[in-house]
């Protein structure tokens, strides 16, 4: 650390206790991440199963092996769908479910509050259980349907490749808009309300409102939840494996279960697993990168 | 809440009534997407009052004769690792929130206050930390973790979890102190209060708000990880609850009353300690994430 010379004593205290902090977290980070992520880049370039591993020739053949695995190039496709289809979905419903939370017309904000946020605090299992009850043939989802009269059998929600990344789709739009809106929120509160008063006084409709003032001013918050949510997307494992088990046929599997079942479900390949996991975190670099400079662009 | 109070005054009665039409609908629409959300606990609570029998005729009604026989079962039969993995459950989650609460807290003032050389490259170091995808890392780390042998065993998630989560209290602690004007600590500082007493006894309490958050947010994430759990975890005796379950839900395929009580069952203390911390989670996330 550098020492300001006005208050030495204090900093040189500072040093000691601050550094006996830093170094063992800093040493943790880097053991745990950083470390892992050079082995796994080094792993990428070696071939072979199990223990037995070996130096890839050509070099790059792990690779050049995911253009030609249908499997994987399928699992970036639907990584790709959950992450356009689920992310805006979410974040503007989210933004929406705030705004009305955030109007003093509303009765009960805190009970509201409460009870949209709950499902971040469910068990990933136990709601994977839950909406593999509601979707299933005798299940709550396709009673309803057929009694209701628009459907005449039931449908095999999970059976079928579309229907079946809908629901993973369903499932994290309920799990995580709650999360979003909280952020939201509280951005919400941060914006004076008599600048919501004066719009109405100078006659601004509520979707006027809405747009020129809610969504500039909350931009901040907007762009944190979209790296937040593409980062996690990108990453989506739990509820590919809980929910639909990648089914049916690998159709709803996403990057980094196929990762894993290529780790340790199948004989092991670790070094193609790694080449995979190398790409994501490429990907996950890059999009983060462009959010932040378009962010930066519109201030 | 103050905040609900109408204002009203010096308005027609037409613009009234379109404000309470408005009002009625907006308050409709929260409502059913309130529901919607919590519906599903509610299916999953009264159908665990149901035998097996019972809830296979009739999977939407409320049960009649209501019986608490499931969780009788599930918590007196030892081979359902119920008690044990709940046990695992509290013990990983109570050590690694408390090494992420500490660590967050002093490394995120330190990097928020102390100017030294590596102050950025350490901030985006903990940053990158965030963003790096885990389960990339879980093949190196599993190899790692089998040759050292500090996989499989009592501590073993609790690396993982401190690592991981780490990051994101740095980032809020960060964000937090950052708000909090720097005359406070300077004034300790002419007194003689030492560091780790301005640490602790000026910097803590004014902190509370943001660690009370960082520990409940990270108690939902390790009470329900799944992927480290999954991987380094192979005796039944060490399994957290979300491993137990898979398990669980394997063995009992069929039997959803019986499944059900045993997720209620593990899912109750999180929710329990969601409901009585939810405005604080609320009230924390506002203090780091918007004002950081």
């Amino acid at each position: 650390m550098s020492k300001p010379s006005s208050k030495m004593s204090l900093d040189k205290k500072h040093n000691m206790t601050g550094w006996a902090f830093l170094t063992p977290a800093a040493l943790l980070i880097f053991l745990m991440s950083f470390v892992p992520m050079i082995q796994a880049f080094l792993l990428s370039f070696k071939m072979g199963k199990g223990n037995n591993l070996s130096t890839a020739d050509p070099i790059f053949a792990n690779y050049t092996r995911m253009f030609t695995d249908t499997v994987f190039t399928q699992s970036i496709k639907n990584t790709f769908f959950y992450l356009i289809i689920q992310v805006p979905i979410m974040l503007v419903l989210a933004l929406i479910l705030a705004s009305i939370l955030n109007n003093r017309q509303l009765r009960f904000k805190g009970l509201f509050r409460t009870m949209i946020f709950l499902p971040c605090a469910t068990s990933l299992v136990a709601y994977a259980i839950i909406f593999r009850t509601l979707f299933a043939n005798d299940g709550l989802v396709n009673l309803a349907l057929v009694n209701l009269g628009i459907l005449k059998t039931p449908y095999a929600f999970l059976t079928h490749a579309t229907s079946a990344k809908i629901i993973i789709i369903i499932g994290l739009l309920w799990r995580w808009t709650g999360y979003n809106m909280v952020f939201y929120l509280s951005g919400l509160q941060n914006i004076e309300y008599s600048v919501y008063e004066a719009a109405k006084i100078d006659g601004a409709s509520p979707i006027q409102t809405f747009f020129k003032i809610t969504v500039p001013l909350l931009k901040p918050t907007i762009l944190l939840t979209a790296i937040m949510s593409t980062n996690g997307t990108l990453q989506l494992f739990d509820e590919s494996v809980n929910l639909t088990d990648g089914g049916p046929a690998n159709a709803s599997i996403t990057m980094s279960h196929y990762i894993y079942n290529m780790s340790f479900k199948y004989v092991p390949t670790f070094g193609y697993a790694a080449a995979m996991s190398f790409l994501i975190l490429i990907l996950v670099a890059v999009l983060a990168f462009i959010q932040m400079k378009v962010g930066d662009k519109r201030d | 809440m103050a905040q609900m109070e109408k204002i009203t005054g010096g308005r027609s009665t037409g613009e009234k009534m379109k404000t309470g039409i408005l009002g009625f609908f907006l308050n409709l629409l929260m409502l059913l997407f309130s529901i919607s959300c919590i519906f599903p606990l509610v299916w999953m609570f009264y159908s665990s009052l149901k035998t097996k029998r019972v809830f296979n005729a009739d999977i939407m009604g409320l049960p009649k004769s209501p019986t608490f026989s499931n969780y009788q079962k599930i918590m007196t039969n030892a081979d359902y690792h119920i008690g044990q993995s709940m046990w695992a459950s509290v013990r990983t989650t109570v050590i690694s929130i408390f090494f992420i609460a500490l660590f967050g807290f002093i490394v995120g003032y330190i990097l928020s206050r102390i100017k030294f050389k590596g102050n950025r490259l350490l901030y985006i170091m903990f940053l990158m930390g965030m963003l790096i995808p885990v389960h990339s890392l879980l093949v190196p780390i599993y190899v790692a973790f089998n040759k050292t042998g500090l996989g499989n065993q009592w501590f073993t998630l609790i690396i993982p979890y401190v690592a991981f989560g780490m990051p994101i209290a740095v980032f809020l602690v960060e964000g937090f102190i950052k708000a909090i004007p720097v005359e406070l600590e300077e004034a300790a500082a002419i007194d003689g209060s030492s560091f780790t007493r301005t640490l602790f006894s000026i910097i803590l309490p004014v902190a509370k708000p943001i660690l009370v958050t960082i520990a409940i947010i990270q108690t939902f994430s390790c009470w329900n990880e799944f992927s480290f759990a999954l991987v380094l975890i192979k005796d039944v005796k060490l399994q957290t609850v979300p491993l137990a379950m898979t398990m669980f839900k394997g063995q009992f395929a069929s039997d959803y009353p019986k499944i059900m009580s045993a997720m209620l069952t593990t899912m109750a203390p999180v929710v329990v300690l969601y409901f009585a911390f939810s405005k604080q989670i609320i009230k924390g996330m506002v203090a780091g994430a918007v004002k950081g």
